[in-house]
C-alpha cells in the first residue's frame, strides 16, 4: 500500500516536472473565428434543449407514481 | 436468490396508469430521442460553423422521391393506427400493408442514395451530404428495425389473445410516430432549408 502511494507520488512529480505545453480547445480560449463559437453554441442548445424535454417528462412521470401511490395507500 | 417475476400482463398497473408495455415503449423512445438529439446537435453545430452550405437543399436532394417517401411513411403509421384500435376487424392487413409502404420507403431511400453516389456525390463531398447521409441512414435503420416489429407482431396475431395483440400494436404505434417525427425534422433540415 505505501509503496504504491510512494510510486503514483513519483510519477505525479514527475508530470509535474515535465513543464509541458498546456493544449486545450480553442474554443474554450474565444478563438476569432465567430462561425465556429456560434456552431458550438447551436450545438449545445439543440443537444440541452433535448435533454430537458426527455428529464421534464422523466419528472412528470415520477411525480406522476408518488401521487398514485399516495392516492391508493390506504393509511394516506 | 430468486429473482423478481414481473408478470406479463396488458392491463394498466394502478401505479404508473399504463401497462407494462406502454411503459417500456416510452422508456425505449426516451431512449432514441436522446440518440437523434445527440446527430441534430452535431447537424445544428456543423451546419452553423459550415462555411460552406448550399442555398438550398432541394437543388441537390430533388423533390419528387421525398414526396413518396412522405407519403409512404405517414401511410405505414396511419395503418398501424387503425389496427391498434380495439374494434378493428382485422389486424394482418393492415400490419403487413404497413410493412409493404415502409419498404417502398427503404426502396424509395435506396434510390435516391445510389444516385447521389453515382452522381460523385459521397459523404466525403461535403459537409451538407455527409450529414445527410448520416442522419437519413439512421432513420433508415429505424424504419428497417420497425419493419421487423411489423411482422414479429403480425406473427403473435393468430397465437395470442387480443389484449396483448392491442398492447403489442399501441406499442408500435408510438414507434412508428416517432419515426415521423423524426422525418419531418429531417425534412425541415434538408429538404425545406
Amino acid at each position: 500500500m505505501r509503496r504504491n502511494s510512494q510510486r503514483l507520488a513519483a510519477i505525479g512529480s514527475c508530470w509535474l516536472a515535465a513543464g509541458a505545453t498546456a493544449l486545450a480547445c480553442p474554443i474554450c480560449f474565444q478563438v476569432e473565428d465567430a462561425n465556429t463559437v456560434a456552431g458550438v453554441r447551436a450545438g449545445v442548445i439543440v443537444l440541452m434543449s433535448v435533454t430537458v424535454v426527455v428529464l421534464s417528462a422523466v419528472a412528470a412521470f415520477s411525480i406522476r407514481i408518488w401521487r398514485n401511490e399516495k392516492v391508493s395507500r390506504p393509511d394516506a | 436468490m430468486e429473482g423478481v417475476m414481473i408478470p406479463y400482463t396488458a392491463e394498466r398497473r394502478p401505479d404508473t396508469g399504463v401497462s407494462n408495455g406502454t411503459l417500456g415503449i416510452w422508456l425505449f423512445l426516451a431512449s432514441e430521442t436522446m440518440l437523434f438529439g445527440a446527430l441534430f446537435s452535431a447537424y445544428a453545430l456543423l451546419r452553423t460553423s459550415a462555411t460552406d452550405w448550399p442555398a438550398s437543399g432541394r437543388e441537390i436532394l430533388g423533390t419528387t422521391s421525398v414526396v413518396s417517401m412522405t407519403f409512404a411513411l405517414f401511410g405505414v403509421t396511419a395503418m398501424i393506427w387503425t389496427a391498434s384500435k380495439p374494434q378493428a376487424k382485422t389486424r394482418h392487413f393492415p400490419l403487413l400493408l404497413s410493412a409493404s409502404l415502409a419498404v417502398c420507403f427503404l426502396g424509395f431511400k435506396s434510390l435516391e442514395c445510389s444516385s447521389k453516389v453515382s452522381a460523385g456525390l459521397l459523404p466525403s463531398s461535403s459537409m451538407f451530404l455527409a450529414l445527410y447521409f448520416t442522419l437519413t441512414g439512421f432513420h433508415a435503420l429505424h424504419v428497417l428495425g420497425g419493419i421487423a416489429a411489423n411482422l414479429w407482431v403480425a406473427r403473435g396475431v393468430w397465437r395470442l389473445d387480443e389484449a396483448i395483440t392491442t398492447g403489442r400494436l399501441k406499442a408500435l404505434a408510438l414507434y412508428w410516430s416517432f419515426v415521423d417525427v423524426v422525418w419531418v425534422a429531417i425534412l425541415v433540415a434538408f429538404y425545406a432549408t
